[in-house]
């Protein structure tokens, strides 16, 4: 079945391409017939066109793969198009800026990305007035929880107490996306409650942190267990502990830095949805309602674990209380990141 | 008359005083940031010194094939007007209006007068526009007040 | 024997075949639209793939990415626009040849380049990607920061007219790669309050301006004078080059594809570095160095054979590692995990079967990308007879939408008018926008190599890169590119005198 939708599929593109490649040169008039659907009708009704979402980040990006997973399941229950817009750039506040300038008719929506969204208003270099209370919350989708690791065959980190001794008389360097980054604001952490030397290495994407953990060019690879299991698994790095409340269930044998004696040290990258403020109580519910159902469907579940990721939903109370968590543990290191 | 200065004078004092302006500007940036713009722009002023007494040189010498170039002519820059205006009103009247006005103006202004040729032209772009990047690659266009 | 009948019927079904031409085709419509880079056409159509045999659907998508990066060259040959970042340096000799109306001649080297590097580079995929692998490991900030410099010298011997002014615009291009944010101290330099700029200046409208809205200016300065057609109309010749021809590109396609590959293998560089640094070596390896940017056909079979040497190169890594090479298969990698193949080991145990027939279907998409390309060629090259006022619409239309369509900004539009701009009055002035470009893919590079050196060397520069091998060659080599010239000069000047 699937290779027949695909087949047309593929048939209908190449004749797309012909038509497309024709039409250039010959130019033939077409017959627009571009038949705007009626009007709004009565407010009940809600939606009855196409939805966009914001993807802040790239196409092909881990947010926009997650976003394209999960979409035609929401679709499937709110019975129109969800179309996904990239607008990356500036860290994601491309995105989430038009997001909040957007009409509050429920019809754009966007992805959110925590901690992301915060550096990008903490910090006072950027002078930015928006903050998470801008936004409506939908729902959250993903939650990836940090983990540390080190080369596979790195002989002075066999556990994370060796790693955490050795970094309190020597500095260690350390992975990181980028200043603010979830890697770097658990590094900050570490330094500020246990008096380590961790120094972050930021580098642009993550390909780099990768390499350079890999290659022995930097000690510690601090990352999120979506991206560690994968490696772990082929045996190229041990991952020592991850930063979360309990164990991860990719990771079951990796105790977590808590019940290591070190404290409540979280950390996390989160994705989910959010609409601009002033969106209609009665849509905003349709529109969380779906995606209720769209995020705990069990095969969408299974589509994201595959790639590593954790389906965390939480709406409401719940998910603002998690972002506001995470907001106060970036304001809690404000001072070591020099803001 | 005066003898005319060479470009090169101009663009060597332009580019001095972009690299003043721009150098003042690493004034609020943090320490680590600063050092690269600062060493860049440097070389950049240096640059502009040496390309102002090279324009002086070559004032003095009088090199006539120079003297005739026309920085400003007239055609490039209405082209470049019809550009600026057409890119300024994208947002303003949405993709396909004003690529539809940019290309019957361009054309007229590049003298071609069949009509056939030009309506022929215009919709076969729009066309392979729209089939191939908002119905294939789902690129959202702005759209204007009309579409 | 049991392996190869498998992974034949994987390919060798109308479905994978289908998906194989599909992507070539598409890859080189997308390439060969100004803006529309390889890594866009990659990701615009990794949704399509979800339902797809894994094997259909990633060897559509590497086509793709291959048959881009060829596709980008046809228009930076043809109308001075390169359709990807990759293919400048094509730009600068094969608009030469077009003019003196041998483009037909450039798309047939074009062609055979790209088909030979993409082939070698598949080969190199094929055989030797463990191993190959575990050189990208060895490169780190250090190394970069050193590639970047290494790079960065060839704006000297790019620019013919004026030394300063060449060095000057390649100043101008590390100007602009400030602006954004610097990824060590967080802080947006130079971006006066815009969001859109924290991400840097993007490199494509930056490229698209400089060459191709400046040339349409340049195009409209003809127009009062003589209102005939243009002697480019003279488009006859064979496609495929004589033996003759071809035997004298050879040492350069296959010193340029090894560079592709090694450039594609490093996950901090990508085409547009392999491209010109191929350029750079083929000039200096040439025995004429002075017709470089004269119109010369290995001014186009050395960056040609490289950037399509470079698309097998970044698969390496990526297929071995699950690190990207490039940015095209940074965005491939979730193509590879939607569909259940996760990098690593594994691919080559447990999936071999898959993994091997989409490598072999990459090799294959780059012998239907020459084919495509050959037989279209003579169509292709019609664009130039066009005549200008229906052309320069078209051509200033797909370089607006093309600068939109990367981030879906229309400010990416307005910098793209602006470099139009900066462009048109450099080429008036004697100065060159080509080593704009190239300081603008390599400033940062070098920045940020440069300051994380500073990090992991924990105060010890020097002795830190004196410690590395590679850092130690490509000293060497960075001394060599500054002194050959000055060297080759003389040489020059005492041979002449004997003569």
């Amino acid at each position: 079945m699937k290779k027949v939708i695909s087949l047309v599929l593929v048939m209908c593109l190449i004749a797309l391409f012909a038509l497309t490649g024709c039409s250039s040169k010959n130019a033939e008039t077409p017959k627009e017939n571009s038949q705007q659907p009626s009007k709004e009708e009565s407010k009940v009704e809600f939606p009855t066109k196409p939805i966009t979402v914001i993807v802040s980040y790239a196409a092909g990006g881990g947010t926009d793969t997650g976003a394209r997973i999960l979409m035609p399941y929401v679709e499937k229950e709110l019975g129109v198009e969800m179309v996904i817009a990239n607008k990356p750039g500036g860290g994601g506040w491309v995105g989430w800026t038009e997001l909040l300038n957007a009409k509050p008719d429920g019809y754009t929506i966007g992805y959110i990305n925590s901690p992301n969204i915060f550096s990008g208003y903490l910090n006072p270099a950027y002078k930015r007035d928006a903050t998470i209370e801008d936004f409506a919350l939908i729902a959250n989708h993903v939650v990836d929880y940090g983990a540390i690791a080190v080369r596979a065959d790195d002989k002075r980190f066999e556990t994370i107490d060796d790693l955490i001794e050795y970094a309190k008389n020597h500095e260690v360097t350390t992975t990181s996306t980028g200043v603010g980054s979830d890697d770097h604001i658990a590094s900050l952490k570490l330094n500020d409650k246990l008096g380590t030397k961790f120094v972050a290495v930021h580098g642009k994407g993550a390909a780099y942190g990768k390499s350079g953990v890999l290659g022995g060019h930097i000690d510690a690879y601090f990352a999120n267990v979506g991206e560690v299991t994968v490696p772990a698994k082929n045996g190229e790095v041990r991952v020592l502990a991850v930063m979360a409340p309990e164990r991860s269930k990719f990771l079951p044998d990796v105790p977590t830095l808590e019940e290591k004696g070190y404290g409540k040290v979280y950390s996390w990258s989160a994705r989910g949805l959010a609409a601009p403020k002033g969106v209609p109580e009665d849509r905003l519910n349709i529109i969380i309602d779906a995606f209720e159902k769209a995020i705990n469907n069990s095969e969408q579940v299974e589509k994201m674990n595959k790639m590593g990721l954790d389906v965390k939903f939480m709406k409401g109370e719940e998910y603002y209380k998690f972002l506001k968590d995470d907001e106060a543990g970036i304001i809690g290191v404000k001072d070591l990141l020099g803001w | 008359m005066k003898k005319k200065l060479s470009h090169d004078v101009y663009i060597g004092i332009l580019m001095i005083i972009f690299s003043v302006f721009m150098y003042l500007k690493t004034g609020d940036m943090p320490k680590g940031a600063a050092t690269f713009p600062k060493l860049v722009l440097t070389t950049f002023a240096f640059f502009g010194f040496l390309i102002f007494l090279g324009g002086m040189k070559k004032t003095k010498n009088f090199n006539t094939k120079e003297q005739n170039i026309n920085l400003f002519q007239k055609n490039p820059m209405s082209v470049l007007l019809i550009v600026v205006i057409y890119v300024s009103m994208i947002n303003l009247l949405g993709f396909f209006t004003s690529t539809s006005l940019f290309i019957i103006a361009l054309m007229l202004f590049f003298r071609e007068r069949r009509i056939k040729t030009i309506v022929l032209t215009l919709l076969g772009v729009d066309l392979f526009i729209y089939l191939l990047f908002v119905v294939q690659l789902n690129v959202f266009l702005p759209r204007g007040l009309l579409f | 024997m049991d392996v190869f009948t498998i992974i034949f019927e994987k390919i060798l079904n109308l479905h994978t075949l289908l998906a194989l031409l599909m992507g070539v085709v598409g890859g080189m419509i997308i390439g060969g639209l100004p803006g529309l880079s390889a890594t866009m056409g990659v990701a615009l159509l990794i949704p399509l793939t979800f339902g797809m045999d894994p094997v259909a659907g990633l060897v559509m998508l590497t086509a793709i990415y291959t048959a881009a990066v060829y596709g980008g060259s046809i228009s930076a040959i043809l109308v001075h626009t390169p359709g990807t970042p990759a293919s400048a340096a094509t730009a600068l000799d094969g608009y030469k040849l077009t003019l003196k109306g041998e483009g037909m001649k450039a798309l047939g080297v074009s062609t055979v380049s790209s088909v030979i590097g993409g082939f070698f580079s598949g080969l190199a995929l094929l055989v030797l990607a463990p191993p190959l692998s575990l050189i990208s490991l060895k490169f780190n900030a250090p190394e970069y920061f050193l590639i970047a410099i290494f790079g960065l010298t060839i704006i000297g011997s790019l620019v013919t007219e004026s030394l300063i002014k060449g060095l000057a615009a390649g100043v101008l291009g590390l100007i602009a790669g400030l602006v954004g944010v610097d990824i060590l101290t967080g802080y947006p330099r130079y971006t006066f309050g815009l969001s859109v700029l924290e991400s840097g200046i993007s490199l494509i409208p930056a490229m698209i301006g400089l060459f191709s809205l400046s040339q349409a200016l340049m195009q409209a300065e003809e127009l009062g004078s003589t209102n005939k057609k243009q002697v480019i109309n003279e488009l006859k010749g064979r496609v495929l080059p004589k033996w003759k021809e071809f035997k004298s590109i050879i040492p350069t396609i296959i010193r340029s594809s090894i560079i592709g590959i090694f450039v594609g293998i490093l996950p901090g560089a990508g085409g547009d570095v392999a491209s010109w640094v191929s350029l750079n070596e083929a000039k200096r390896f040439s025995k004429k160095p002075e017709k470089f940017g004269t119109g010369c056909i290995e001014g186009i079979a050395a960056p040609e054979a490289a950037n399509n040497a470079v698309t097998g190169g970044a698969l390496i890594p990526l297929l071995t590692l699950g690190i990207p090479g490039s940015s095209t298969t940074a965005v491939l990698l979730g193509g590879l995990i939607i569909q259940g193949l996760i990098p690593g080991r594994e691919l080559f145990t447990t999936y071999a079967n898959i993994t091997y027939s989409v490598i072999i279907g990459f090799i294959l998409a780059n012998i239907l990308m020459g084919v495509c390309g050959l037989l279209g060629a003579r169509y292709f090259a019609k664009v130039t007879k066009v005549s200008k006022a229906i052309l320069t619409p078209i051509i200033i239309v797909l370089c607006v939408v093309g600068s939109y369509a990367i981030r879906n900004n229309i400010v990416d539009v307005y910098l793209m008018v602006v470099f139009g701009v900066i462009g048109y009055f450099m080429r008036k002035t004697g100065f060159h926008p080509a080593p704009v470009v190239l300081a603008l893919i390599l400033g940062p590079i070098a920045e940020n190599g440069f300051r994380q050196s500073i990090i992991l060397s924990r105060g010890n520069m020097l002795s830190y890169f004196f410690s590395r091998p590679i850092c130690i060659i490509l000293m060497i080599l960075i001394v060599l590119a500054v002194l050959s010239p000055i060297y080759m000069n003389k040489f020059k000047k005492a041979n002449m005198q004997q003569d």
